[in-house]
């Protein structure tokens, strides 16, 4: 049993809207209502005149990117995608600050949006200082020309997707006594006070950020937004809390979307199904600011665009473009559901085009020998993983059933390593990591750890909130990482302390539990490819009703690395398999042609309801331990990965029309 | 306007605009903080809650309309703060992952198991197609529901 499961079931959880204090004020955010416009007036409210800020890249943007343009605090002169903060306003009562915010006065001159990538790129720049709307360029693998028989072009495309975890953002900022305390719900309590520290001018010694239960996130949740300087602006001048509770409106129109992808490729092979290489453009739609994540995720495209396959030619032009949109940011995968569907899709492309049974290309491209791409991905021999794999899904089965079949990899964003710090305190390990858990079971390979190596049972380790003041530095939980990284440093803090405890001479975990002591562990590690998992993907479609396409049965062989808990890893896969299939179906951030959310309400951005939910076949398994001393590999963004090609392939085998863009248009189905 | 409510047992009473919405009474006047607010507009059911034995969305009606019924929230299911029978089984099949929708599937997958009859995996899934987890892909809520619902 959880007992953090155990306390929300009991309702009593610590959400960050449950965070309450004496005098709170409430902090409404007064927004852009269009996409594109020179601001004529703002009367109200906090402006940018009163507070002149810009956002810094923090959380998952970890890379160097150029040429951007980052996001203002509160929108200057211009305002530049539908839904960006332009006033702030406050009041004790939730209510009267929704009605203070509707006092605030905004005049527009409306301006044309740019909503396309194609738009983008042959529209005037949106910003006023750039000389084009590029904000990024890269060139992945190496040119080649090759005189092959079959040359194969497609475009593709994912749409944008929200995050939308259940719970939405929110911050509580509390500055007394000359120090900045703040609640968050987050994935790293790291980012935010990095980002804070540095976008305010505090000393970091000022500031400690805490982590209340975070319901959900899926990459949303991982930098610094606007609002959140805002509310310790605000909590610093009146030395009063702040809380801000984001909205779903809000969270539709102003949270950072992920995907919104373009590839347009060639596949180049012989008669036989040998893929002799690839080429072609990615292109990103990263909204209207950019930062390190977004505007450099076509080269992080590109560069695992061979996935689990040998092909020794590679090409990929990169770019990232600016619209009037929302800033892009990570959604679950990011990144690696892109590379994957593109890849995916040419090659049935190119299996349908021979005349060939689609596995049987695919297994005819995989490495027997540990294979390093063009593009400088390193992959082990994967073909015994997905020869095994396919006999394990029974593939004859399959094929009666029209499935469609996706092959991949998972590669875990374990740069930057982690940290972990156990505190035996009143008869109890306390164990805080550097990436910050919203329930992905980190608890369960937390308790698992601790006891393998310091012998304590499970009843006794209690995983912390994360919190600044009690693990000075840490990294995050995304991309996968948190098992690998996580998990690793865990297991060296525990190691470190067994030789404390051995020293002392304590042999029951009874004596152990009764001292008072700690450890603490971090290190950087280094991507190495017996980290990356390989995801093997079959999707089974029906058409609902005759009219309605929907995924019937998804089943999934998954190479985890020891598996911390195998119960964990279910829950996590299936819910990665549901959020791909319905990005395929209906899952979608759509903008009208003024650059409005189409969207208002959570159940209209097409998310999946248990009526979605297709029949699961899960099966775990391990294709060796990864280089990290306790085995594991990552897991969180598998089903994401996995499901997409699989579904939409599903679909084409029964509609037999080429499904090439995310989500499907059902008038192919007419 | 003086709002009266009978939350858990417990009478509630407090001086209110009549605008206030259901939720906000239970959370902010009650301090019942186990209802949450997921989307405001009906489409999660993180709000949950039963109003006179049937389950309704807190975040859809006001707190002036629910007076004179019982509402029991997610932390009145059982007795002495515990678990009932839905809610322990939702624990230890780990059905929930961050949690945040722990009222939603405890208050609509205990009105299904205690009033639905001849139940299947189908008449639950239907049950709690108002109730949105967004981690789990729901396989595990479904499971573990209809086992509950069947011994009933």
């Amino acid at each position: 049993m959880s007992e953090r499961t155990e306390k929300f079931l009991k309702g009593k959880g610590n959400f960050i809207d449950d965070i309450t204090f004496p005098d709170m004020l409430y902090l409404e955010i007064v927004r852009s209502r269009k996409a594109h416009a020179k601001l004529l007036k703002v009367k109200g409210g906090l402006t940018a005149d009163n507070l002149d800020l810009t956002l810094i890249s923090t959380g998952e943007s970890y890379r160097k990117g150029k040429n951007y343009e980052v996001e203002p605090v509160l929108a200057k002169e211009k305002v530049l995608y539908y839904g960006q903060p332009v006033s702030a306003v406050y009041d004790k009562d939730r209510y009267k600050a929704k009605d203070l915010a509707e006092t605030v006065e905004i005049s527009y001159e409306e301006l044309k949006p740019v909503l396309t990538i194609e738009d983008s790129l042959s529209s005037k720049p949106i910003h006023d200082s750039k000389k084009d709307n590029i904000v990024s360029s890269f060139e992945v693998g190496k040119k080649f020309s090759l005189g092959s028989k079959i040359k194969l072009s497609d475009e593709l495309f994912m749409e944008r997707v929200l995050p939308n975890p259940l719970e939405t953002r929110g911050i509580v900022a509390f500055y007394n006594s000359g120090k900045l305390n703040v609640w968050i719900s987050t994935q790293s309590v790291y980012s935010i006070k990095n980002g804070l520290t540095r976008i305010l001018g505090l000393n970091p010694e000022d500031i400690n950020v805490y982590q209340s239960d975070t319901g959900g996130a899926f990459g949303s949740k991982s930098a610094v937004y606007p609002e959140y300087v805002i509310a310790s602006y605000l909590s610093i001048k009146t030395k009063k809390p702040i809380k801000w509770i984001e909205s779903r409106e809000e969270h539709i129109s102003s949270t950072r979307p992920g995907r919104g992808a373009k590839a347009q490729l060639k596949i180049y092979g012989d008669e036989k199904g040998k893929i002799e290489g690839i080429e072609g453009k990615i292109l990103v739609d990263v909204g209207a600011f950019a930062d390190d994540l977004s505007s450099t995720s076509p080269s992080w495209i590109g560069y695992q665009i061979t996935g689990p396959y040998m092909i020794e030619n590679v090409f990929i032009e990169g770019y990232s473009v600016y619209t009037n949109k929302a800033p892009l940011g990570p959604y679950r995968g990011a990144g690696r559901p892109e590379a994957t569907f593109f890849i995916e899709r040419m090659i049935d492309l190119y299996a349908d085009y021979l005349g060939l049974d689609p596995v049987d290309v695919r297994l005819k491209n995989l490495p027997e020998k540990l294979f390093e791409s063009p593009t400088g991905l390193k992959v082990l021999p994967s073909k015994a993983f997905f020869e095994e794999g396919i006999k394990k899904l029974n593939y004859a089965e399959l094929k009666k059933n029209k499935a469609g079949v996706s092959f991949g990899i998972l590669i875990p964003a374990v740069y930057g390593g982690e940290s972990a710090k156990i505190k035996i305190e009143s008869g109890a390990v306390k164990v805080w990591l550097g990436g910050n858990a919203h329930w992905q079971r980190h608890e369960l390979f937390v308790k698992r750890i601790i006891k393998e190596v310091l012998g304590i049972p499970e009843d006794k380790v209690i995983l912390m909130n994360g919190n600044t003041s009690e693990l000075e530095k840490g990294i995050g939980t995304w991309g996968s990482r948190s098992a690998i990284t996580a998990g690793y440093a865990l297991y060296k803090a525990a190691l470190a302390l067994k030789e404390k405890v051995e020293k002392m001479g304590l042999k029951e975990p009874q004596q152990v539990l009764s001292s008072e002591l700690s450890s603490e562990y971090y290190e950087n590690m280094q991507l190495d490819p017996s980290m990356i998992s390989f995801l093997l993907t079959a999707a089974i479609a029906e058409i609902d009703e005759g009219i309605k396409p929907a995924i019937k049965e998804i089943l999934a062989y998954y190479d985890v690395g020891e598996p911390l808990s195998s119960e964990a890893i279910y829950g996590q896969i299936t819910g990665g398999l549901l959020m791909g299939i319905q990005e395929v179906l209906t899952e979608a951030l759509k903008y009208d042609e003024k650059g409005k959310p189409v969207a208002e309400t959570l159940s209209a951005t097409g998310i999946a309801y248990s009526i979605n939910a297709p029949k699961y076949d899960v099966q775990i398994t391990s294709f060796g331990r990864s280089s990290a001393p306790h085995g594991a590999k990552g897991v969180g963004e598998a089903g994401t990965v996995g499901a997409p090609p699989a579904s939409a392939r599903a679909i084409e085998n029964l509609i037999k029309k080429r499904i090439n863009s995310l989500p499907i248009n059902l008038d192919l189905l007419a | 306007m003086k709002i009266k409510l009978n939350i858990n047992g417990t009478d509630y009473e407090s001086e209110e605009e009549p605008r206030m919405l259901l939720v906000d009474f239970i959370r902010d006047v009650a301090g019942l903080k186990g209802t949450h607010v997921g989307c405001e507009t009906g489409s999660c059911g993180a709000c949950m809650v039963l109003l006179d034995g049937m389950p309704v969305k807190s975040c859809l009606m006001l707190a002036v309309q629910a007076e004179g019924k019982k509402i029991i929230t997610i932390e009145g299911l059982s007795e002495k703060n515990g678990l009932n029978k839905v809610q322990k089984a939702l624990s230890e099949k780990k059905a929930l992952q961050c949690g945040f929708c722990a009222a939603g599937f405890s208050i609509m997958g205990t009105w299904i198991s205690e009033n639905e009859k001849n139940i299947d995996d189908k008449k639950v899934k239907e049950g709690l197609a108002g109730v949105v987890c967004r981690c789990s892909g729901y396989d595990t809520i479904i499971k573990t529901i209809t086992e509950v619902a069947k011994n009933e």
